[in-house]
């Protein structure tokens, strides 16, 4: 086991000879839990579209080939005489350096505008999702009603059957009644004829 | 035995992606088997319009037959369909209708495969999602070899290719992540699938002294290689390596290699170098520290593997999880899944020469393991001998 020596000594141990990828990792979460929370970088990257503009500033790396070369032979001829471009050039120099700056300024104010712009869309498009969800609940809750409606309307039609039939029933007992005492009177008077 | 290679796009000015997985595969097969590719007449693959010439042609020694694209992709309309399908419920119909949408469409190359089906011994389809694959191993599953190129995107979990996925005859994987992922999604664990990949070509001469020299670099410097794009995690990139430079002072640039989508930012540590020829960007990685692999969906990376041929180490996005299973199988790379994570990894890769030998060395002889055309030949030949010998 070797440990690492520049700044990660007591921190990271690596066994060289034996790496384990699963082991590093472990121990670099267990760090990154002792520390304070990093938080996630912003999304959207400073000067991001003063690239895409083909604006280059003093710090701006164009893709480097050919041009680089010749720009570098340029550079290096002329550098005994540059303290001389310098004095001459300085006041153009100065002006470009601030009209960049100020094209600098205005992407960036216009970065922060279109990071707005793209929170607000974000907002209103959680909004409109939001709407949209109470809308299918909406939607699901008239469903259970309108079923609730042909539930009731089909219990009403049943009972109205069942008390027509219950109407029925008593009628048919009414006769049977009156029959069976019918029966009873003439049971009577048969007797007495017999008897008689 | 005859082998057709069925890709959506197939030409020497493709460098990337699976369809330069299947010509190397391809040319390195044409040594033992009768080799043919099938593919479509497109160049560009956000519209698949026609652009190669139709009929055939013979690309590096192999005859490489073209069908005309019947209908270019609208890709604001497939756009549109796909969140819909993504989004909302929708039936398999809708799904079809994605596929077609999403092309490229060549019914003429299904055709073909049908009224030819007794021509070839088997074929061998590349990337799942696209239209070749679906109707093709709809047409043939029998003699139909699928190398799908898979990547943990949403669309993997449609119906349609749950169900193709248990159709071919035989599966060639990328990695044990891809595997397991479509194992999962299909349970078609009893169909023969071997974790393969693809090896790579690396050109006989390349110099990171010159490579300084032809693009002024001096100091230290990391590596992406690749397309410059949002979905390949550059846009989290540039944010986590511009904030590390704020928070610390390692004197270290990025050197970004690849044709770009995306606007570069500005920042004297960020350079951008564009496309560059395959000696230059072996001559780059050579160079490099370490190669950065930002991307949230790989099913291989090709570049990554090339790092490693070169003895590189490799700082990679954890949430892919092929790249950090990669990582942990080789122990040649380090990974993370938010910036505390990139900032600790980096900052230990920039500090520890001794982690980045060690792990370049792991690197290497994870690649010479395999990844070096021997034993990918030897894989792919093997799988096929198995199929003969079981049919």
């Amino acid at each position: 086991m070797t440990n690492e020596k520049k700044g990660y000594e007591e921190e990271i141990v690596i066994d060289y000879e034996n790496i384990d990828v699963n082991e590093i990792m472990e121990q670099i979460r267990k760090k990154i839990g002792s520390q304070p929370k990093k938080p996630e970088p912003e999304e959207n990257i400073p000067m991001e579209h003063l690239a895409s503009t083909g604006i280059t500033t003093p710090r701006h790396e164009e893709p480097m080939g050919q041009k680089s070369k010749w720009k570098n032979l340029a550079l290096k001829l002329m550098r005994p005489f540059s303290p001389i471009i310098k004095f001459l050039v300085l006041p153009v120099h100065h002006e470009l350096r601030e009209t960049i700056e100020n094209l600098y300024k205005t992407n960036q104010r216009l970065d922060a505008l279109e990071r707005k712009i793209g929170d607000e869309l974000s907002r209103i498009h959680q909004e409109f999702q939001a709407v949209n969800r109470r809308l299918r609940e909406l939607n699901r809750v008239r469903e259970y009603v309108q079923l609730l409606h042909n539930l009731t309307h089909n219990i009403v039609v049943e009972l109205t059957k069942l008390k027509i039939e219950e109407e029925n029933l008593k009628i048919t007992s009414r006769i049977l009644e009156k029959d069976f005492e019918f029966l009873g009177r003439r049971e009577k008077a048969l007797e007495k004829k017999v008897f008689e | 035995m005859k082998l057709a290679f069925v890709v959506q796009r197939y030409g020497l000015e493709i460098n990337g992606g699976a369809e330069l997985h299947c010509r190397w595969i391809a040319e390195h097969m044409k040594k033992y088997h009768d080799v043919r590719v099938l593919t479509t007449r497109a160049f560009d693959y956000v519209t698949w319009k026609n652009h190669y010439p139709e009929g055939e042609e013979i690309v590096n020694g192999i005859p490489v037959k073209r069908f005309s694209v019947s209908r270019p992709r609208n890709p604001e309309r497939f756009g549109r369909i796909q969140s819909n399908i993504l989004e909302n419920e929708h039936s398999l119909e809708d799904e079809l209708n994605w596929l077609e949408e999403e092309g490229p469409l060549t019914p003429l190359l299904i055709d073909y495969i049908h009224n030819h089906r007794d021509d070839y011994d088997y074929f061998l389809f590349f990337s799942y999602r696209y239209y070749h694959s679906y109707w093709g191993i709809n047409t043939l599953p029998h003699k139909s070899i699928l190398v799908p190129t898979a990547e943990h995107d949403p669309v993997i979990h449609l119906r349609i290719f749950k169900e193709l996925f248990k159709k071919p005859r035989a599966f060639v994987y990328n990695s044990a992540e891809e595997k397991k992922m479509i194992n999962s999604l299909s349970w078609n664990e009893d169909i023969p699938g071997d974790v393969v990949g693809v090896g790579t070509e690396i050109p006989s001469s390349y110099s990171s002294e010159k490579f300084r020299q032809t693009f002024g670099l001096t100091g230290d410097y990391i590596v992406y290689v690749g397309r410059i794009d949002e979905n390949k995690g550059c846009v989290q990139l540039f944010n986590y390596f511009q904030h590390f430079k704020k928070e610390e002072s390692f004197d270290v640039k990025l050197v970004l290699v690849g044709s770009s989508k995306l606007n570069i930012p500005s920042h004297p540590d960020i350079v951008y170098l564009g496309f560059l020829s395959e000696e230059d960007k072996f001559s780059a990685l050579e160079g490099a520290l370490a190669l950065m692999m930002p991307s949230f969906y790989e099913s291989l990376s090709m570049v990554t593997l090339e790092a490693w041929a070169l003895g590189k180490p490799v700082l990679a996005n954890g949430q892919c999880d092929v790249l950090r299973g990669q990582c942990l199988r080789s122990k040649a790379g380090l990974f993370y899944q938010n910036y505390a994570e990139f900032h600790e990894a980096f900052k230990l890769f920039l500090q520890s020469p001794q982690l980045r030998e060690a792990m370049g060395k792991n690197g290497e002889k994870y690649f010479r393991d395999n990844y070096t055309w021997e034993v990918i030949e030897k894989k792919y030949l093997s799988l096929l001998d198995r199929l003969e010998e079981e049919s």
